[in-house]
């Protein structure tokens, strides 16, 4: 479903925020992309949707090149970005009546869509207010839900559980298993190593741009011999953090 | 302690509203865009240097008039009171803007620091930011007049103290209307909206009853009884004109008077202005901070959206062209600072035009607006090619085209990830300003209409012709901004006010104009009027074949970039 192929992004000179990674992700896989902060994942998720250009490689999503064959490719994906981004001074219904039509969903199916998916996410009560009123978390729904309308192939979601109440997180990972359950297809980017444990069938650990591991959580930690994911994590990406002494911030002055 | 802390918040808002640490980076450390600082200073040099002669001119024969009358400094507070009437005009909105709707107030308001604080933090910012309408509109007539005259110390101690000062009092003014104001307006989803719309509406409103007061027992024929209060002391009517805006006529006598009165008069326009901010400070206490939170201080409604209500709200399909336009005027008009720049772009020369027309017209040829009347008529045989650069003039000042791109700012992401074609995006943008614009050529050719009786053959020609040249150089101005957008704003004012490219298309605009005059002027020999007139839109039609296809291949080649 996603073919990535010796991706490079370089940014100012030389700064290589993802530096030659390849990996592809099969239908009906819950793909977690993983990495410390600035590793290098919403950069990779920016030019898999099409928000950067590529310095070197290619990304294909379901055979459509997004730098060639870029609004087929679009059509197949539903985005949900880090920090959402949308026009605020509209109302909820307008935002996502215009994504609707942005994707060409039929009538009877956004209205049917739009009632499911805003009830879920207990965000119908708020569909007639202006965006700019709504807190994070309803913003980060209402993006969601945008992503959903059009039945998309491949789910991109770049930290998709930061600013959930724990029950739309509970309903976003129930919806992420169902999506692929259908032969679809989910690539999501987290910090949180539970989740990547219940959730992913495979996992990519991203470090300083290269690509250190893909494959099952099983056979990362039967290759590092680690107990838990975190632990793993720790170790592949060289962090110092189980090291670090804080006693200093409180200690009296 | 507290001091050093104002001092701290006001230079770190200068910094980061005119991007000193971010053009340092680019132009000194990265060494990039070096050519935009020369630009700046090549458009600047040009305007200079065209400008100058027509000043010095105008200058030249305003100092002759008001010697005659013993006032040679009048001439000094006329360009005051023009500046500041564009302080007005220009302040309202950014304060606004930058007290309610600034990005940066939640973390301001986080911070331990006094309404009071932040407040004359962001005066000093507008100040700053506005006593550029003095420099350019006040400072050459100051030194020129100053100069000529050979006028005294107290001329220009006075002088340079006032022009440094002039845009407070407008500044002030404006915020002590708001931030009562503010406290008022409290209903409603769109309060952002009505904020704007009822503050501008009360302060044009207060102004209309100043001038209709002022202008009560000057305005009207030249009576017997007035010629010879003339006669006696021409100042006084001099002075009835400047008392308008009080102001005026304190830095009138400052600049004009002498030794320690000039002093007196100068502490008097300062002491106001100082009065004016503590006043100003008082209010920001009892009603900044509580309004600024109110204005955030949005909730959602309890009640489920019904099945029916859904329906009725989700109606129909539409293109994605369709869709996309639709976006537009919703992004254009719920945006205040757009909304109200974009249509008073357009409207504002048609409607100098007519007030300037109408009120010039009860005195007849010996105004300078009613000479240009009589000489009009004179031209009515080119009424149709220049009525059509009229109409140019008042529709392409839009600065909507120029900026179409960078108005987006952070909603680009958006745009982007949209599976959209870059043709379909300029489609919705381009028929959405292109509507807009065209208020211009229609309040152009009602202004002609009213001024100069045109024929309605000529106003339909000029309608359609301004319209097609309106439309080539908004191409002309789209592709400048795809070329370089200004998308990092966190105050949409900037998007449109401080964009280099709001200043290439009045360069642009202005260029044309005058290119066109300038080849109508040299071939009114040979060619005849209708002949110019078919001449000018011919060449702006063609004009489209290859610019439309330029405009699409750039937005495509943009939006494959990073942003």
């Amino acid at each position: 479903m996603l073919e990535i192929r010796h991706l490079t992004k370089v940014f100012g000179k030389n700064f290589k925020a993802v530096d030659d990674l390849s990996l592809s992700v099969k239908k009906g896989e819950v793909f977690g992309f993983l990495g410390p902060n600035g590793a290098g994942k919403t950069t990779t998720i920016k030019m898999i949707v099409g928000l950067l250009k590529p310095n070197e490689g290619s990304i294909s999503i379901g055979g459509k090149d997004i730098q060639k064959d870029t609004i087929a490719a679009k059509l197949k994906i539903g985005y949900v970005p880090d920090e959402p981004v949308m026009m605020e001074k509209i109302k909820g219904i307008e935002y996502l009546d215009f994504i609707a039509d942005m994707y060409g969903v039929p009538l009877q199916k956004r209205r049917e869509r739009v009632e499911k998916l805003t009830t879920a996410f207990k965000l119908r009560n708020a569909l007639r207010d202006i965006v700019a009123g709504y807190s994070h978390g309803m913003k980060q729904k209402l993006s969601l839900v945008a992503a959903l309308l059009h039945q998309p192939d491949l789910w991109i979601l770049d930290e998709p559980l930061t600013g959930l109440d724990p029950e739309s997180a509970f309903l976003l990972k129930k919806m992420m298993q169902n999506h692929t359950e259908s032969g679809n297809t989910v690539f999501f980017s987290t910090h949180l190593m539970e989740i990547a444990e219940k959730l992913c069938d495979r996992i990519g650990i991203i470090h300083q741009g290269k690509l250190l591991f893909t494959g099952t959580i099983e056979e990362l930690k039967k290759e590092k011999g680690e107990a838990t994911l975190e632990r793993v994590f720790l170790e592949v990406t060289g962090s110092e953090a189980q090291q670090m002494d804080f006693s200093y911030l409180d200690a009296s002055e | 302690m507290r001091h050093s802390r104002w001092i701290s918040l006001t230079l770190t808002l200068l910094n980061e509203h005119y991007g000193i640490s971010r053009k340092r980076q680019r132009y000194l450390v990265d060494r990039k865009d070096l050519w935009e600082p020369f630009l700046i200073f090549g458009i600047v040099a040009v305007l200079i240097v065209t400008l100058f002669p027509l000043m010095k001119t105008l200058l030249d024969q305003m100092i002759a008039v008001y010697a005659q009358m013993g006032a040679p400094e009048m001439v000094y507070a006329y360009f005051f009171m023009i500046c500041s009437a564009f302080g007005f005009l220009v302040g309202l909105l950014v304060i606004l803007s930058v007290f309610f709707f600034s990005k940066d107030l939640p973390l301001l308001m986080s911070l331990p620091l006094k309404p009071t604080e932040i407040l004359s933090a962001k005066i000093a910012l507008i100040v700053f930011d506005q006593t550029w309408i003095s420099i350019v509109g006040l400072l050459f007539p100051y030194i020129y007049l100053g100069a000529r005259i050979g006028l005294g110390w107290e001329y220009w101690i006075s002088g340079f103290l006032i022009l440094l000062s002039a845009q407070i009092l407008p500044i002030l003014f404006e915020t002590i209307v708001i931030l009562p104001l503010s406290r008022v307006i409290r209903f409603g989803k769109h309060r952002d909206f009505l904020l704007f719309s009822v503050s501008v509406l009360f302060v044009v409103a207060i102004l209309l009853i100043n001038v209709a007061i002022t202008n009560t027992g000057v305005s009207g024929e030249l009576t017997e009884e007035t010629f010879r209060e003339f006669l006696e002391n021409p100042q006084n009517i001099i002075l009835k004109g400047l008392s308008i805006y009080p102001p005026a006529i304190w830095a009138y006598r400052a600049v004009s008077a002498k030794g320690m009165v000039s002093l007196g008069w100068l502490a008097c326009f300062l002491s106001v202005t100082a009065g004016g901010f503590l006043l100003t400070l008082f209010l920001a206490n009892r009603f900044y901070l509580a309004s600024y939170l109110e204005l955030q201080d949005r909730h959602t409604r309890k009640s489920l959206l019904t099945r029916a209500e859904l329906d009725h709200s989700i109606r129909r399909e539409r293109s994605p062209v369709r869709a996309l336009f639709i976006r537009e005027w919703r992004y254009f008009l719920r945006i205040p600072a757009f909304a109200f720049n974009g249509i008073g772009n357009v409207l504002i020369f048609p409607i100098l035009l007519i007030l300037f027309g109408s009120t010039n017209k009860s005195l007849g040829s010996a105004s300078s607006l009613g000479a240009i009347i009589t000489n009009l008529e004179s031209l009515r045989a080119y009424l149709l090619p220049l009525g059509t650069l009229v109409g140019v003039l008042a529709g392409g000042m839009n600065l909507l085209s120029s900026t179409f791109l960078s108005r987006e700012g952070r909603m680009l992401t958006e745009l982007k990830t949209l599976p959209v074609s870059a043709k379909d995006i300029l489609t919705a943008k381009y028929l959405h300003i292109f509507i807009l614009s065209e208020i211009g050529p229609l309040t152009a050719v009602i202004a002609m209409r009213i001024l100069v009786q045109a024929a309605w053959g000529d106003l339909l020609g000029a309608f359609i012709g301004s319209s097609v040249c309106i439309s080539f150089l908004n191409l002309i101005q789209m592709i400048v901004d795809i070329k370089r957008p200004m998308l990092d704003w966190d105050n949409p004012q900037k998007a449109m006010k401080q964009n280099l490219n709001g200043l290439f298309s009045v360069v642009l605009l202005f260029g044309f104009i005058a290119g066109c005059l300038g080849m109508g002027w040299l071939t009114q020999g040979f060619l005849s009027p209708l002949m110019m007139f078919a001449l000018l839109v011919g060449v702006c039609a063609l004009g489209h074949i290859p610019l439309i296809p330029i405009t699409i291949s750039s937005l495509d080649r943009f939006l494959l970039k990073d942003l």
